[in-house]
């Protein structure tokens, strides 16, 4: 099998904790994207008797066509990417991995009779255990056993891929999912050593704002994950110091005011008074140890716990400049300043915008960081927010893909290189 | 004004209940007789003997209607006589149980089974045996008949599916084809170019974040 073959099949896949991002090399600037999801179908239900459905798991574009009643929707609708981490055995979640990519492969695989199975590049989770990569590894050769569609696998972490797809060889990748978020030092390999992972992501900050919309009278609509995201992304602001925005919000309220109008519905949110909490969002995915959050502690929201999954420490209340100090500090002394020198933000999280007349009080998240790294003293900071952050793992899968020789075989020592499947 | 049930409707819809369903009846005075009722389940027939109130008035005209029943006896696998619901004491229940004919009592209101009739089996006439067999003979003809038509039918239904398969498997070919037509338009493949070589080259389109990424080169030395 020819380099030139491999770098003509190359095909990544983006298990992300929304969103499911695929395709081989042919597709260009963007993969293809479905939700990260799978429906367990009711094999007696009318659709799936319709549409002549033999399997029990939908993925895919379909799955809005198979969905039923609404209490049966937390039970069928499986996430398995939720938390970044599937358990070894979950069976359901596994089951809709293995269904996604099924999915992917066979969209793309040609009817050409050359065609011997793409060299498939994935990508999970820094702090994925090992059982997560055999597990991928085992539904790789499953589906290959039924149709030859993977010629050789391998399995990168994100931060890495973040890395590539940004063209930076020395960094520090701060992937901040729903779930977690991980720092990852990386200089020509990940740093595995270092890696400091936090138990909080956009899930902590949309707890906070369904307690805030609780608070403001609208309750009703708290329950509901989805909208109060939405709600999180149009009205949450990033302070610069959050006792100074609060300050600036209680003296000028109608400057810091803002309402939020569902999109298709008659629904409006107003914060009114209220709106100083608009800062809370930002504040609390960057330092959740602020005095102000312990009310809602104390009311009974969650307070973000220190939890061990697998081998990893998933720090709950550290604040995001600790973090990455704490994982720079376990690289080498030479390595360190050209790590601070290019710290990479990626993820949904950190895309706080700066609404017009409040750049005295609002930041950006890379402002944010180099403030905080600053007040604990690290100077010469660069801080930027990667462009298009949803495609990037799928484009570093790509270049991992099309740049890594063929001859060279994975090991786990290294938890590199290709596995040959066919 | 409304119309009054007639003892025929109201004795009628009595049996109608019991899934006895009215095949005949005669509306004109038989002898000892005011009317009378033929009913059937499609497997037995029943013959109900209706005496309305004028027959009461004469002192024979009851015996009459009894023997008449009797009669009837070799004709239908069951007889009954129906009487008004004032003239019950003039029947010796007894009698009636003893030569099998059923007795039920009618008035406006309704009718009312006493005694049922005793089902036997009716003893056919040679014309009548004779018919049944050429009945049954044509029936196991149109029986053979159906099953042939029914394995066509299913033959034809069989070839239906098939060829629907076909269909939907073709319908999942062309969606596959359609979806891939409406992805964007692939990269170009021009000649790749080789991993340990240094980018930009000219005139080769690949995607941006391949160009110029030092990560090629690093990741190629890969061993």
């Amino acid at each position: 099998m020819s380099e030139e073959y491999k770098r003509e099949h190359v095909f990544g896949l983006d298990y992300g904790t929304s969103d499911f991002k695929y395709g081989p090399i042919t597709l260009g600037e963007e993969p293809e994207v479905v939700e990260s999801r799978g429906y367990f179908v009711e094999r007696e239900s009318i659709m799936s008797k319709l549409m002549n459905v033999d399997r029990e798991v939908v993925v895919g574009k379909d799955v809005p066509l198979f969905l039923e009643a609404r209490e049966n929707l937390a039970e069928r609708m499986i996430y398995p990417m939720r938390n970044g981490i599937i358990e070894k055995d979950d069976v359901k979640a596994w089951r809709v991995v293995k269904e996604l990519t099924r999915y992917a492969l066979e969209a793309f695989a040609p009817s050409d009779p050359e065609f011997q199975g793409f060299y498939v590049v994935a990508s999970l989770s820094m702090v994925s255990p090992r059982y997560m990569y055999e597990n991928l590894f085992k539904i790789f050769r499953e589906i290959n056993e039924e149709k030859l569609l993977i010629k050789a696998a391998t399995i990168i972490p994100q931060p890495l891929a973040v890395a590539i797809a940004h063209k930076i060889p020395t960094c520090v990748v701060v992937e901040s999912g729903h779930g977690n978020t991980q720092i990852c030092p990386i200089s020509m390999y990940p740093i595995r050593n270092a890696v400091i992972a936090l138990n909080r992501g956009g899930g902590a900050a949309n707890t906070l704002m369904a307690e805030i919309l609780k608070d403001v009278g609208y309750g009703d609509l708290a329950k509901e994950e989805g909208l109060v995201r939405m709600v999180k992304e149009s009205l949450g602001l990033l302070p610069r110091d959050l006792d100074e925005a609060i300050r600036y919000a209680k003296e000028n309220p109608e400057k810091v005011r803002e309402s939020f109008r569902v999109p298709r519905t008659r629904i409006t949110i107003d914060l009114g008074e209220n709106s100083w909490t608009r800062f809370l969002i930002g504040e609390y995915v960057f330092n959740p140890t602020h005095e102000i959050f312990q009310s809602y502690f104390a009311r009974g929201m969650p307070k973000p716990s220190d939890v061990k999954i697998g081998d990893t420490y998933f720090y709950g209340m550290m604040d995001m400049a600790e973090a990455i100090i704490s994982s720079v500090e376990r690289c080498s002394i030479e390595l360190q300043p050209h790590l601070y020198s290019k710290i990479l933000l990626s993820g949904g999280n950190f895309g706080w915008s700066v609404p017009s007349g409040l750049e005295n009080v609002a930041v950006t998240s890379d402002t944010k960081l180099k403030m905080m790294l600053g007040e604990k003293g690290i100077e010469d900071v660069e801080v930027s927010i990667t462009s298009e952050p949803r495609f990037s793992v799928w484009r570093g899968c790509i270049v991992y893909g099309y740049a890594v020789p063929i001859d060279y075989e994975w090991r786990w020592e290294r938890m590199e290189g290709w596995l040959n499947l066919a | 004004m409304p119309r009054r049930s007639s003892p025929l409707d109201i004795v009628a819809a009595l049996y109608e209940e019991e899934g006895l369903y009215e095949v005949g009846r005669s509306e004109e005075a038989l002898l000892g007789t005011s009317a009378r009722l033929l009913l059937s389940d499609g497997k037995i027939e029943i013959a109900v003997n209706i005496l309305e109130e004028d027959v009461f008035t004469s002192r024979g005209a009851l015996h009459d209607a009894l023997l008449e029943a009797e009669k009837l006896l070799e004709r239908y696998e069951g007889v009954v006589i129906a009487i008004p619901r004032r003239y019950h004491r003039a029947i010796d229940e007894s009698v009636l149980m003893k030569h099998g004919i059923g007795l039920v009592i009618y008035d406006n209101m309704g009718a009312e089974e006493i005694v049922p009739p005793r089902i036997r089996e009716r003893k056919r006439s040679p014309t009548e045996v004779s018919d049944l067999e050429k009945i049954t003979q044509h029936r196991s003809e149109e029986i053979v008949e159906l099953k042939r038509e029914l394995s066509r039918v299913l033959r034809i239904l069989e070839e239906f599916e098939a060829r629907l398969d076909r269909l939907e498997k073709e319908q999942r070919r062309l969606s596959l084809k359609i979806g891939r037509l409406e992805l964007p338009k692939p990269v170009e493949k021009t000649q790749l170019p080789e991993t340990t070589m240094e980018y930009p080259r000219e005139g080769e389109k690949l995607p941006s974040f391949l160009q110029d990424n030092p990560w090629v080169k690093i990741l190629s030395r890969r061993e």
